[in-house]
């Protein structure tokens, strides 16, 4: 079982299981309230063990959350660490991006190629 | 292996895309030159670029010793390109995004050209990386 993912790997999956509103009160409520037990989330839930089960399974593909099994009991703890990541891929991908669209903005307006410039090689008439 | 799409507003965007638009001072048929031909790409985007802008075609970008690789997944002449990033991999020393950036990281771009007065109006969506590594087991069974 491999709960340990390596940070920052896959910010997508962050995103996409937090897009979930009952994924995001599961994260919620393990941030807040502590690691728990499948049953106890769907006690606290309007939905059954079987479906929280579920989600959890998709945090913890993300890394959100981590299972620690002890007898016949796992109880799921909330791993900040990729939901900090994801939100810094965002603010560093962000940020590239602003500086590249102001460089081709220039380009554009002074027409100045950089060196390195290779022959165009297609026709970009209809 | 179609990525998924915004369709301009209306679709729910994929969580996490990050997007920009800007206003450039050029009409479409220059904008699309700047992005779809690797002379102007490597004058604006950062590093050196190759890049066949035809479906299927590769998109390299080698910039301060790394390289990233992409496959162009759709293109619409003088409106739409869309590039599929390829994973990283260590195995043969590709990696793409942050320099720390582990392996099995892909991501998608997608640039939309809309012809506006004198000037055009590029839209640029950058997809997370969001598939996890292939033949990966889900991670934890629940008892």
């Amino acid at each position: 079982m491999s709960a340990n993912e390596p940070p920052g790997a896959r910010p997508g999956a962050v995103f996409e299981a937090l897009a979930d509103p009952t994924r995001r009160e599961v994260v919620r409520r393990l941030a807040q309230g502590g690691p728990a037990t499948a049953t106890e989330l769907a006690g606290d839930l309007p939905v059954t063990r079987q479906a929280v089960a579920k989600h959890l399974a998709t945090l913890a593909e993300a890394g959100l959350v981590t299972s620690d099994r002890q007898g016949r009991e796992t109880r799921f703890s909330f791993t900040p660490q990729p939901l900090a990541d994801a939100v810094t891929w965002m603010a560093d991908v962000g940020s590239q991006w602003d500086d590249r669209l102001q460089a081709l903005s220039q380009y554009l307006e002074t027409g100045e190629p950089r060196p390195k410039r290779r022959k165009p090689g297609f026709d970009t008439d209809r | 292996m179609t990525g998924q799409r915004v369709e301009d507003g209306n679709a729910a965007p994929t969580p996490g895309a990050v997007r920009r638009s800007v206003m450039l001072p050029a009409p479409v048929e220059a904008v699309w030159a700047a992005v779809t031909e690797a002379g102007h790409l490597s004058a604006w985007l950062g590093g050196e670029v190759e890049l066949d802008p035809f479906p299927g075609g590769q998109i390299v970008v080698r910039e301060d010793g790394r390289l990233r690789r992409g496959v162009v997944v759709d293109v619409e002449p003088l409106r739409r390109l869309e590039i599929q990033w390829l994973p990283a991999s260590r195995r043969i020393g590709f990696l793409w995004g942050p320099d720390d950036e582990p392996a099995g990281a892909g991501g998608a771009l997608e640039f939309q050209l809309e012809p506006k007065g004198d000037g055009t109006l590029l839209i640029v969506i950058e997809r997370p990386p969001a598939a996890h590594p292939a033949g990966r087991p889900s991670a934890l069974a629940v008892a």
